[in-house]
């Protein structure tokens, strides 16, 4: 098989985060309700219904493209796409087209740990439609139902330049928009509940800088799907390609259960969207000053913090890579050094036992009740030696699950851990004096002897201790003795 | 008569628009001093309508007493008295217009120069937003649905052919047409082009004088459904309405004559947001002519056709 060259390039729409949609007053926040229930006659599209713009869609968007390093256009024109479609209730949907909020950006991200960077060709807003719903409604089944809360919802759209080249790049590409826009506070970011879309344009070629038949997928709802379906077309279309048989220029998309992309059924030909500027919405200028103070207020962006971290608190790029992908993360990270300077062990800390709890919760760090202070509090313990790593890592677990502080969760278990240590220690010693031949056992490789020891222990604290801590225990004081 | 008030003095949030950039809601009424009340009422700013000025409501009070009015200076455009016009308005708004120079107004000939491309244009730009606005009409979530359709592109083809009339059709064709892609620069943005110039024409105007008067039709009204096989010609009627509609300037029209029981339109256009002089210099031609409407001669109604 020859080389192909693979050429990528991507459309991502993001919701941004208003309270209300783009042009009228209806909240967006529908999850949960049902459908129809945050609409009016302007987002219904009715007849003597007007548009006024919601500016915080302008001022997220701004905030965006200016992270992105876009060339800001000094006026925004809104545009009517036209096209007939149930879910778009006007029979247009305003949308920008030759005067975007934002031109020629970068997005850098790195990849094996190389820094890459994709040049951004715009990035524009528009509404989003309603949405078609064919299952669970009371009408016979040859209707389909038309839900318009998302009618209206404002979107940014961003179209990066074909200029990734494997599928693992796309994803990287994708997570780092995502920790950009959740950076800015301007979108969730969210794919599994669609406020976070992307397609693709994929098409290869023999030679590098030839680019091939291009083809838009489609239709993938997470960050891995993107991965698999461009992986399954890029592997497709080089099939295609060594068998000498033509690529056709379509739209597909990806199937999450069956793993592959397929044609798009709606003939797909070449629609005219009759653009033209919204005569009911004017054109509004950007002025230098606003953008000034817009640009001011942008937080150290998820690239230039990881590689601040690596320099400046001497974390190896996979820990600042971690911590700077969230910024509730490397917030938390910065507001803890702030209390104790051991950026090494606050970050193993964090890397470990917090994402670890985490995890195992299904919880994000805002939905917790840990917070650096109550953190900080527990890691100071351990410094000063005042309780062992081991009880540490239970204690902090307790502290996850009631939401207590670290001093909280000893006084509840009744005991001074630190006593108990030591206490424990002298039980340990004990039992290593009473049962020569097990230590000798141990020594000698046999496992099960120091099963035996843990259990004698174990009975001699009546089950107080924890058996992490009576292992922990048991064998440094065997290790110091042998 | 009837008024257009300056595009933007009026809300348009609740009409059901035709062509967004040129709708304008005013009043039709027996006397200059009715529609002025109601141009009161109805203007001011409106935070649902993002193309509404955010000016004060037109007030009464500002319309300029006669002494006053009698120093507007009024501008005579050359190219709405060309061969075109019907002999009869022509001479009928001449004689007027001398009246007025006796009663001491200035008169000052002038130029609008693009009027001629004024109506094309107007067109253009016109149904190319109506064939967007009415696309909404589609069965789907207002208004008639056709019954007993198979698929979705049968249900807009059927809704629309039969809730449509003949009129409608064709204008939301010939704008679907201006705005297609390759046609767009040719024509629809042509139109727009256009339109600035004929804004312009008017900006200069307003330098040499403070008020436009011209006929407001090349000919006396036609027969309902006269001229239905011809639209072009139907459309020409429009000519002398439309640049200052283009333009978005506040215009009166008023019967200043009738000649065998038809009305002869005289149309008073005033600069942008100044409905004052507009409904001034129109107060003092109705108290200056004093034009009793004859009683109209019913004939047997017919019905028409081609809503
Ligand atoms: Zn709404």
């Amino acid at each position: 098989m020859d080389n192909v060259y693979i050429t990528i390039g991507l459309e991502v729409h993001c919701q941004l985060s208003t309270k209300a949609k783009m042009f009228c007053r209806c909240g967006t926040d529908y999850i949960g309700t049902g459908p129809n229930s945050f609409t009016c006659p302007i987002c219904l599209g009715l007849p003597g219904s007007l548009p006024v713009l919601n500016h915080r869609v302008l001022d997220l968007a701004l905030q965006l493209a200016l992270a992105l390093d876009c060339r800001i256009l000094p006026t925004v024109v809104f545009h009517r796409k036209n096209y007939f479609y149930p879910d778009l209730p006007k029979g247009y949907q305003i949308s920008q087209f030759d005067f975007p909020i934002g031109v020629d950006g970068t997005i850098d991200f790195a990849s094996q740990g190389q820094r890459k960077s994709v040049r951004v060709k715009r990035v524009h807003v528009e509404e989003d439609a309603g949405k078609l719903v064919h299952e669970g409604i009371r009408l016979s089944p040859d209707h389909s139902g038309v839900d318009f809360n998302r009618s209206g919802i404002p979107l940014a759209e961003i179209v990066t330049e074909p200029d990734i080249h494997t599928p693992e790049e796309a994803r990287e590409c994708l997570m780092m928009f995502r920790s950009l826009v959740r950076y800015l506070g301007v979108s969730d970011g969210n794919m599994e509940e669609g406020s976070l879309r992307c397609d693709a344009n994929v098409s290869i070629a023999h030679n590098p800088g030839e680019v091939g038949v291009k083809v838009e997928v489609k239709n993938m709802n997470s960050f891995r799907s993107v991965y698999r379906a461009l992986s399954f077309e890029v592997e497709r279309q080089t099939k295609l390609l060594s068998e000498q048989k033509p690529i056709v220029q379509e739209t597909r998309h990806w199937d999450e259960m069956k793993h592959i992309t397929i044609p798009s059924r709606s003939k797909e030909e070449a629609e005219d969207y009759r653009y033209f500027p919204d005569p009911d919405l004017l054109p509004f200028s950007i002025d230098e000053g606003s953008l000034e103070t817009l640009r001011e207020k942008l937080p150290e962006l998820p690239l230039e913090r990881k590689e601040r971290f690596m320099l400046q608190h001497e974390l190896t790029e996979n820990e600042a890579g971690v911590l700077a992908s969230s910024k509730m993360l490397a917030d938390f990270f910065e507001e803890c050094l702030k209390e104790l300077n051991k950026p090494k062990t606050v970050c193993n800390w964090i890397m470990t036992e917090v994402l670890r709890n985490l995890k195992s919760m299904k919880k994000g760090l805002s939905e917790s009740e840990l917070t650096p202070k109550t953190f900080i509090e527990l890691l100071r313990m351990v410094d000063k030696k005042e309780i062992s790593g081991t009880i540490a890592k239970s204690v902090l677990e307790e502290m996850f699950a009631s939401g207590m502080s670290a001093r909280e969760v000893i006084a509840k278990r009744g005991i001074s851990f630190l006593s108990n240590e030591k206490e424990l220690e002298s039980i340990v010693l004990d039992v290593i004096e009473k049962n020569p031949q097990s230590v000798a056992d141990y020594l000698g490789g046999k496992e099960k002897a120091f099963h035996f020891l843990v259990g004698q222990v174990m009975r001699q604290t009546r089950g107080q201790a924890s058996p992490e801590m009576v292992k922990s225990v048991l064998h440094k004081q065997l290790s110091a003795g042998g | 008569m009837g008024v257009r008030p300056t595009y933007g003095r009026v809300s348009r949030y609740g009409v059901v628009s035709f062509a967004s950039s040129l709708d304008q809601v005013g009043p039709i009424s027996r006397s200059v001093p009715d529609a002025a009340v109601l141009t009161h009422v109805l203007s001011g700013e409106d935070p649902m309508d993002s193309t509404c000025a955010p000016y004060p409501p037109f007030s009464n009070a500002d319309i300029p007493a006669p002494e006053e009015t009698r120093k507007m200076r009024i501008g005579i455009p050359r190219e709405y008295f060309s061969s075109g016009v019907d002999k009869v308005i022509a001479g009928e708004i001449s004689s007027i217009v001398r009246r007025l120079a006796k009663e001491g107004f200035d008169i000052i000939e002038i130029s609008l120069p693009h009027t001629d491309y004024a109506l094309e244009a107007y067109y253009l730009v016109a149904l190319a937003e109506a064939s967007s606005n009415l696309a909404r009409f589609d069965g789907v979530l207002y208004g008639k649905r056709a019954q007993g359709v198979k698929t979705l592109i049968d249900m807009y083809r059927r809704t629309r052919s039969e809730g449509f009339g003949n009129e409608v059709k064709r204008r939301i064709m010939l704008g679907t047409y201006a705005l297609s892609s390759g046609y767009y620069d040719e024509f629809y943005l042509k139109g727009m082009k256009v339109r600035t110039l004929v804004r312009q024409d008017f900006e200069h105007a307003y330098e040499q004088c403070d008020i436009v008067l011209t006929p407001s039709s090349p000919c006396f009204p036609f027969k309902l459904g006269e001229k239905i096989s011809d639209p072009y010609q139907m459309y020409l009627t429009d000519v002398f309405t439309v640049p200052s509609a283009m333009a978005g300037l506040p215009s009166l029209s008023l019967n200043c004559a009738y000649r065998k029981g038809l009305p002869v339109g005289l149309q008073v256009i005033a600069g942008p947001f100044r409905e004052d002089r507009m409904f001034g210099m129109s107060r003092f031609l109705e108290d200056m002519l004093s034009v009793e409407p004859p009683m109209p001669t019913l004939p047997a109604g017919k019905e028409n056709k081609d809503g």
